[in-house]
């Protein structure tokens, strides 16, 4: 073929691949939280013992349940990358999608950051096992730069490769809950009715494990950044979402369960891996090697999602130029936001350096929350502008509007124990939001495409 | 040198090839393509 007939071939437009299926959407979800499972969660023991932390595992479980139904729904609609920031654009407002789009990427870039440094913590120990002892900087950038070649070369190997270490670290969990319990034919080893106690600082302490309790679920509303991306977005997304969320439900009751069968709250609260502490409690050599793998490939999982999932959410952005436009690109090869993706490397690196763990996942929990705050509002104005049978829908979850208040209510009570334990890191993150808010409405407001960014085919909204 | 060393060497390395390739077909790319044609996606637009 010569030049002149390949260009004359050469597609006019560029875009994203449309390659993905649920188990994508699946792996995206899951694949970004069940790090959660593998740490984090634990430290809800701490503020209010073993069973402040169940009660704080299902009520912030209600609350990711009305986030994924009400995602689903309008995810199921606005099938663009950009989720929830393209779901704000078109629903509320430049200014909510612009604070909408900076909460995704900061939520996301900050734990791809942590997931790095627990990549890299993970191999410091082991090499302190061998008496030797390692700088994590190495392994930390390398973690980030190979999944940031996976994610340059492709969403569908990306996802793929998801899917497996994904699907290899919920097992693990679930081979540890039935070797523990004796359902898998071995000795029960739990001993709950020595180890659980009374609330240890009463009900204000299960209020403060909400905050904790968050870590069980964080990230699953990230399946939504595939929708430009899913073959079926009608059907991948909600399938893939609810899922997810069903599979977290069970791997988080089944790691609270071995978990506080296993080790005092005292020691829990504080453990930094306890889900591999309790492998090697097992006394099981096999089961403890296969626990420190589920380990490292749940912080992998979840920094190749957040790559995935920031990318999307900068490159959407761009491309309605609330970002400069030139992020706006997509790889004519391999068909990614590679200049989105290459842009995030170092500011994931550069917050993965400062080795302050707890702040950046606190940066990124509340900047999840402020998401998830916009949901519980946004689906009332979605439903009042476009009700049922006005546009079509892919999913409808049910029981609107009690899964909205729930949401704002149980945001709330969030708020207030991230306020009790973390009060000066909740005002300045609203600080920067506002100021940044600020700077968008004075300098980059004129910027943006106002009448070419509403792209949904859907009818005057009522009342219009 | 013992394994320990190497190994943190071998990581700067495969990461400064990887950091390295991306950049350099981030260029080549851009190179090829007119901006027009990379910044050519839509939302909400099928292939």
């Amino acid at each position: 073929m010569t030049a002149a007939s390949m260009a004359a071939a050469a597609p006019q437009k560029n875009a994203l691949l449309k390659v993905l299926g649920p188990i994508h959407v699946w792996a995206l979800g899951v694949g970004i939280v069940l790090v959660g499972e593998y740490m984090g969660w634990n430290f809800s023991v701490g503020k209010g013992g073993a069973y402040g932390s169940l009660i704080a595992c299902w009520i912030i479980g209600l609350l990711y349940t009305c986030v994924a139904m009400i995602d689903s729904e309008v995810t199921s609609t606005v099938a663009a990358a950009g989720g929830q920031y393209t779901q704000a654009k078109h629903i509320i407002g430049p200014l909510m999608a612009f604070n909408v789009g900076l909460y995704l990427v900061m939520a996301y870039t900050m734990l791809e950051a942590a997931d790095a440094l627990v990549v890299g913590d993970l191999i410091k120990t082991v090499a302190g096992q061998y008496g030797a002892e390692v700088d994590t900087k190495p392994f930390v950038v390398l973690t980030v730069a190979v999944l940031a070649w996976l994610n340059y070369r492709g969403v569908f190997m990306t996802l793929t490769v998801n899917f497996v270490i994904t699907a290899f670290a919920f097992i693990a969990i679930v081979l540890l809950f039935f070797s523990t319990t004796g359902l898998g034919g071995a000795e029960p080893i739990l001993r709950h009715s020595e180890l659980l106690t009374e609330l240890p600082y009463g009900w204000i302490g299960v209020v403060a494990a909400l905050q904790f309790g968050m870590w069980y679920y964080l990230g699953i509303e990230g399946t939504c950044q595939a929708a430009e991306e899913v073959r079926s977005p009608g059907r991948s997304i909600p399938l893939g979402t609810m899922g997810g969320m069903i599979t977290l439900l069970i791997a988080a009751t089944m790691t609270w369960y071995v978990c506080a069968g296993l080790m005092p709250w005292e020691y829990l609260g504080q453990a930094v891996t306890p889900l591999y502490d309790a492998g090697r409690l097992t006394g099981n050599l096999e089961m403890e090697v296969v626990l420190f793998i589920g380990t490292i490939f749940a912080a992998v999982a979840s920094a190749n999602g957040c790559i995935n999932d920031a990318s999307r959410a900068w490159f959407s952005m761009a491309r309605d130029r609330y970002m400069p436009q030139w992020f706006g690109a997509v790889h004519p090869r391999y068909r990614t936001p590679y200049r989105s993706i290459l842009f995030l490397v170092p500011i994931a690196v550069s917050f993965a350096f400062t080795g302050l763990l707890d702040q950046v996942v606190t940066f990124s929990i509340l900047s999840g929350l402020l998401g998830y705050t916009f949901m519980s509002f946004n689906i009332v104005r979605f439903r009042k502008l476009w009700p049922l049978g006005s546009i079509n829908r892919g999913y409808v979850h049910p029981f609107h509007p009690i899964p909205c208040i729930l949401l704002g209510l149980l945001c709330a009570a969030t708020y207030f124990a991230t306020y009790l334990g973390y009060g000066a890191s909740l005002l300045s993150i609203m600080a920067f939001y506002i100021l940044i808010s600020v700077w968008f409405v004075t300098r980059r407001y004129k910027y943006v495409r106002r009448g070419d960014q509403f792209t949904m085919p859907w009818p005057r909204p009522k009342g219009y | 040198m013992d394994f320990w060393t190497a190994l943190e060497y071998a990581a700067w390395a495969v990461s400064i090839v990887l950091f390295g390739w991306m950049l350099a077909d981030a260029r080549f790319t851009s190179s090829q393509y007119g901006e027009d044609f990379l910044l050519s996606s839509r939302e909400g637009e099928d292939e």
